[in-house]
Order: structure tokens, then C-alpha cells, then sequence
């Protein structure tokens, strides 16, 4: 692979010109300014900013197919922004998405949409409860590929929620009924219960997916695990989890996967049962890290965990870029963190440079700006490394 | 059959929509309240009947956040797992010394508390949960400020207290813990006769023996991670048990399974008292199931 290969994680906000018609809200002459100008920035071809511009115009009372249509162009934008930014890999920002859990739920048959519960503060997501045994409804990533296949100029890398996320996130009311409450063993049943759920999730949802999407021509799939170190007594069924999703399937396609920020060192050494399996373990790094430029260790504190990649042979996505905040990292900071990295790695082939997660908290200005810089302190970090 | 219904419980579908609208500034504060206070007189009839029951805690943004609205050089930070949930808490950043503003005092109480709601059980976090949610404060310190805050409610109402304890479960006490909580539960006592629970929760039960030493009422278990036996070998007959059968994890209806846990538990412990509740914190589930389960427990409650 080539070093220092860069890449984004995934989602990016959405504009206001491709939410307000999902919602039915009436767009405003300013929600179309926006998408003219970034359609300059981008150098969008005439005719399809016409053809937008055409739809947008209505403003209020969207048909189905120009809905569908407004998707495709926020995808083409999104794609188009990223490439702009120069990154090796691109995706759409998971503009058909409507978010990383429900997206999927929805397509599988034996889940059940309960109702809200609360993340934190006054957020919210909505919670499904498996009420059957899962069974794919219809490939959900299939269309999406196929869409941003045929206008991306890049090659593309696209997310799949994993399995243990997809479990994580749901109320369980099928794999454990019949547990009584006080019985013997309780411990040891809801874990076995948890397991037999996985295993589903993994073999006959997650898996044919990116079976298909491998057969339709991915090259490069990356999975979100987020949920992976909510629970430390279940790290063995989250790798467990992997490898049903993905053995067999390892030489085929290359596969990352992207962990929310957490205590990394709990994957350690469980995870390393992944290797060959996944190739490149993707972390947040930026957030916890200083902001001056430097290479020692006390400057580079967020990178303290590339520790945890001494001992085996992972690609190490390197989160470079902070989702959290609108700072714009300079280049220099960029470049020190890369080569601080490949300092404690020994081998700059072993690292692949991302923002810290998706950047959809940020606007497009911002997430543009950030990833330009990223690609400028990449080259800063290749030329000192003399590798171009 | 005695019952109970403590801590948050999940806010409704309309609740969510105006908390989603007051962030996005398309309604105001006023507006907000309204709401929570329908919300407020509907989880209220939903949970008449119900024999010892919280107010809700439906605009507790999260379990220690409110007391940050009393104290002087206390910062609201980021955010922590609220241990292996999908639901998140914010830190305390406590920079000087703690200290009560004594004339928000009473605005804070009705805000957050009640005063007239029948069967009150105030519901609030243990001090080691409070500590597990601050930060720049010695545990000394935080438990003295929050005896005072506990103080203040007491001589306002007295009701029954629930303290939420899933800390020592999920990562147990050493023996400076153990003297504080000795020490702490102490004062309480010395403020108050009304019964004294906690609530042990998110892993199997623990350090039993010296729970069951302390100046209580009451212990909660959690029955969906703790086995009977675990517990029928220790001494239950001038405590309480708040037997967590309801499962706030799950969206299944224990119909069934309460009957059969009755038979077993009588089999192997004789409690002072037993009162049936959730084995966790119900605004894990969506506001519709909580109901049903909440409809559950009332029925046991004719029993």
C-alpha cells in the first residue's frame, strides 16, 4: 500500500438545501445561494447544477423522484468536495444515509422501531428492538456504491456499521427470552444470548452485504465499530464478531475499521486476533493531543496509545484532524503528528492519515479547510521523509 | 405488594420533540416548562399507585448536573459513558473550594424536586456516583458539600431516599470508601427517619456484607445480573429488599417471570420487606414500554 495514504471516516453534515426538502421544510433563497456557491467551488458541470437549480427552485412540496434527485447531488457535491481536498480515498459523506444505526436497521426484517431514548442532554436517537431472528430485507449499501461509483474520479472507500454496533445499539427481545430474573447463571446466559445474536448479525446481515458490495467492485471497505469498548467483558465477542463478518472474505477487498475515541488499551491483545483479517485500525487521536507543533512526546500526548502498535502489524489510521472543534489544524501541526507516528512506528507504510472521525458536526467550510490542510501536511511529512 | 419507581424516567415523544425545538431555539424557556410540566402530571398519573415512586427527574439533564445549579466553582464539562449504556453524563469540574449559594436554594427545589407529590421518593445519585462524575474535588469534600445539599431537602420534606449506586458493582470499594460511606450514611440517618435505600445496579451485587452493615433501610439488586443465591446467603431480616425484576434493558414485559421469582426468592431469603422494581434506570427505554412496565408493577402493586 502506499504510505501516508490519506482517507476520511465516513460522514460529513449535510446541507441545508438536501435536509430541509426530507423534512418538508420550505427552502429559502439563501439555502440555494449556499448550494451555488459551493457548486463554484466545486466546478459542478453546467448541467447538472441546471438540473438542480431546476429542482431546488420549487422550493417547497418535493416529489419523491426529485427528492431522490436532491440526494444524488448532495452526494456528488460531498464526493466532489473531497476530492477537491485532494484525499487518495473519497466517499459521499454518507449523504443517503439518515445516520449509521437506523439506516441499516430499517432495511433488515425482525427489528422493531421502539420510540426515542436519550444519548445525552436533550439528544436523542431512535431505538429498535430485535423481535426475530434478522433476515436482510435487501442489500442497503448496493445502490449508494453504485451511485457515487459513477461519478467519483477517485477510488472510494465505503463505511458499514458492524455488526456489534448494530447489536450494541438495539434492545434485545428475542435471543434473550425465557431468562428469568435471579436465575442461576444469569451472567453466562445473557452473555451466551449476546453471542448467538452477534453471530446473526454478523453471518447473515453484515457479511452478505459486503459480500455484495466486494462482488460490485469495493475495494475498500471500512468498518464502524463505535460501540466496540462500551463493554469490557465483551471485547471477545466484538472480535468475534469481525472475523464471522470477515474471514474468508480478507483477500478480496481491503478492510479498515474505525473506533470511536475510548480506552484503545481494552482492545489489547484481543484485538490482535484481527490481524490479516483487517488491515488497518483506525483510532482518534487529535482530540487529546496539544496544538503546538513538535515531535516529542510531551507535545504528541494524544499519540502516546501508538504504543499498542508495537507489538503487531496493523495499518494505523491516524485520526490528524480534531471533529470536535472548529480549529483549523495548520499543516505544520499535521505534518509533526504524521512524523511523530512514523517515529514511534518505524515505518511510515504502516500509517494511513484520516481525520480523528466523521466530520459531520463541522459545516462544509470547515471540514474543507480541515482536510485540505491535512493533505498539505501529509506532503510536508512525505517530503521530509523523502518519499516522493 | 409494595412497589417502587425511582430515578429518571424516560422523557415522552412530545417531551423530545420540545427539548429538540428549545435547542434549536424554535421555542423559549417558558414554553419548554409548559411541557415538562405536562410531562411532570403525566408521569405522575402514570405512576399513581405505584407505592414509593421519584418525580421523574424528567428535566435532570443528567444524574449530578442539577446539583452544579447550587454550588459556587462548579463548571459543567464534557461527557462520560454512563458505564457500558449508550447514554452519557457530563463531568463536574469543581475549581476552588465547593461551596451552596443558599439563595438558589429554594428556586432549585422546585425546579428539580416536588414538594406535594404523594409517595415521594427522592432519588439521588451516591456520593461514590456523584464522585464518578466530578472531578478537581477529593471525595471528602464532595461527600461533606453534598450531606449539606441532602440536609436542605430533608428539612424541606422529608421523604424516603433512593441513593443510585451502580459504582460499587461495576468497580467495588476499598477501605477509605467503605469509612466514608459509613460516615455518610451515619449523617443521614441522624437527619432523617424516613427509610434510607440504596440501589446497587449495571453488575451482580457486591460487598453485601458490608452494605447490609451500614445504617439502612433497604438494598436494591439488580436480579438481571445477580443470581438469587448470590444473595440468599446473606442476612436480609432487618433490611429491605428492592428486588430489580423489572428489566430497564429490555423492551419485554415480565408478565410472567415476577410470579416465579416471588416463589423462588421466598424459598431462600426472608426480607423485612420486599418491594418489586426496576432492576436499573428506566429512561433507558423509550417512554411507551416504560409505561407498560410501569402498568405492570401497578398491577402487582392490588396484590
Amino acid at each position: 500500500m502506499k504510505a501516508l495514504l490519506t482517507h476520511e471516516i465516513g460522514s460529513l453534515a449535510k446541507p441545508s438545501w438536501r435536509t430541509k426538502p426530507m423534512r418538508n421544510i420550505p427552502l429559502e433563497e439563501e439555502d440555494i445561494s449556499e448550494m451555488r456557491r459551493w457548486a463554484s467551488k466545486l466546478d459542478i458541470e453546467k448541467e447538472s447544477l441546471e438540473e438542480l437549480e431546476d429542482i431546488l427552485r420549487k422550493k417547497r412540496d418535493f416529489l419523491r423522484n426529485e427528492k431522490r434527485k436532491i440526494i444524488y447531488f448532495s452526494s456528488l457535491f460531498a464526493t466532489r468536495m473531497l476530492e477537491k481536498a485532494e484525499l487518495d480515498l473519497v466517499y459521499d459523506g454518507e449523504q443517503h444515509r439518515v445516520e449509521m444505526y437506523e439506516y441499516p436497521i430499517r432495511r433488515i426484517d425482525g427489528f422493531e422501531f421502539l420510540g426515542h431514548v436519550r444519548s445525552f442532554d436533550n439528544r436523542y436517537y431512535r431505538k429498535a428492538a430485535v423481535t426475530k431472528k434478522p433476515k436482510l430485507k435487501k442489500l442497503f449499501h448496493i445502490e449508494e456504491f453504485k451511485e457515487i461509483a459513477s461519478f467519483a474520479e477517485k477510488p472510494i472507500k465505503i463505511p458499514v456499521t458492524g455488526a456489534y454496533t448494530l447489536v450494541d445499539w438495539s434492545f434485545d427481545a428475542y435471543y434473550l427470552s425465557g431468562i428469568e430474573p435471579g436465575e442461576e447463571n444469569i451472567g453466562e446466559k445473557m452473555k451466551e444470548a449476546r453471542r448467538n445474536f452477534l453471530k446473526d448479525m454478523a453471518e447473515e446481515i453484515i457479511r452478505p452485504n459486503i459480500e455484495a458490495l466486494i462482488e460490485t467492485g469495493a475495494e475498500y471497505i471500512q468498518l464502524d465499530e463505535p460501540a466496540a469498548t462500551t463493554r469490557i467483558e465483551e471485547i471477545d465477542l466484538f472480535v468475534d464478531s469481525v472475523i464471522n463478518t470477515l474471514t474468508g472474505l480478507e483477500n478480496r477487498a481491503f478492510f479498515s475499521m474505525h473506533i470511536c475515541f475510548s480506552d484503545y488499551s481494552l482492545l489489547f491483545p484481543e484485538i490482535e486476533k484481527l490481524e490479516g483479517i483487517v488491515k488497518e485500525l483506525h483510532f482518534e487521536y487529535a482530540n487529546r493531543d496539544g496544538k503546538e507543533l513538535g515531535r516529542s512526546e510531551k507535545k504528541r500526548t494524544g499519540y502516546g496509545i501508538l504504543h499498542l502498535f508495537r507489538n503487531n502489524k496493523f495499518i494505523v489510521g491516524l485520526g490528524v484532524i480534531d471533529v470536535h472543534t472548529d480549529f483549523i489544524e495548520p499543516p505544520e501541526l499535521i505534518r509533526d503528528r504524521i512524523l511523530y507516528a512514523v517515529e514511534m512506528l518505524g515505518d511510515p507504510e504502516r500509517i494511513f492519515v484520516a481525520p480523528d472521525c466523521g466530520l459531520r458536526t463541522r459545516t462544509w467550510d470547515v471540514a474543507y479547510e480541515k482536510l485540505r490542510n491535512m493533505v498539505e501536511g501529509k506532503n510536508m511529512a512525505e517530503k521530509e521523509l523523502g518519499i516522493i | 405488594m409494595k412497589t417502587m419507581v425511582f430515578g429518571p424516567f424516560p422523557r415522552s415523544e412530545e417531551l423530545v420533540k420540545a427539548t429538540r425545538e428549545y435547542d434549536r431555539g424554535i421555542i423559549g424557556e417558558e414554553e419548554l416548562k409548559t411541557y415538562f410540566k405536562e410531562g411532570k402530571e403525566h408521569y405522575l398519573e402514570i405512576t399513581r399507585g405505584i407505592t414509593l415512586r421519584s418525580n421523574g427527574l424528567l428535566n435532570w439533564q443528567d444524574i449530578v448536573r442539577p446539583f452544579s445549579y447550587v454550588l459556587k466553582n462548579v463548571e459543567v464539562g464534557g461527557l462520560r459513558r454512563h458505564f457500558e449504556t449508550n447514554f452519557f453524563s457530563r463531568i463536574l469540574h469543581f475549581d476552588g473550594k465547593p461551596e451552596i449559594v443558599e439563595s438558589k436554594l429554594e428556586g432549585w427545589y422546585m425546579n428539580y424536586f416536588d414538594s406535594e407529590i404523594e409517595n415521594n421518593l427522592y432519588t439521588l445519585p451516591s456520593p461514590l456516583l456523584f464522585y464518578y462524575y466530578s472531578n478537581g474535588i477529593t471525595k471528602y469534600e464532595l461527600t461533606t458539600i453534598f450531606f449539606h445539599i441532602i440536609e436542605f431537602l430533608l428539612e424541606r420534606r422529608e421523604s424516603p431516599i433512593l441513593f443510585l449506586e451502580p459504582v460499587i458493582p461495576t468497580r467495588g470499594l476499598d477501605e477509605s470508601d467503605k469509612q466514608l460511606l459509613i460516615k455518610f450514611y451515619k449523617k443521614v440517618r441522624e437527619q432523617t427517619d424516613e427509610p434510607i435505600y440504596i440501589h446497587l445496579y449495571f453488575k451482580e451485587a457486591r460487598e453485601l456484607n458490608f452494605l447490609l452493615s451500614l445504617d439502612i433501610d433497604g438494598i436494591g439488586i439488580d436480579f438481571y445480573r445477580t443470581p438469587i443465591s448470590k444473595v440468599a446467603t446473606h442476612d436480609f431480616s432487618d433490611k429491605v429488599l428492592i428486588a430489580g425484576v423489572i428489566n430497564s434493558e429490555s423492551p419485554h414485559i415480565e408478565e410472567r417471570e415476577i410470579e416465579g421469582f416471588l416463589e423462588k426468592i421466598s424459598e431462600k431469603l426472608d426480607p423485612q420487606d420486599i418491594y418489586l422494581s426496576p432492576n436499573s434506570e428506566l429512561h433507558l427505554l423509550p417512554h411507551n414500554v416504560a409505561i407498560r412496565k410501569v402498568e405492570l408493577l401497578k398491577r402487582w402493586s392490588k396484590r
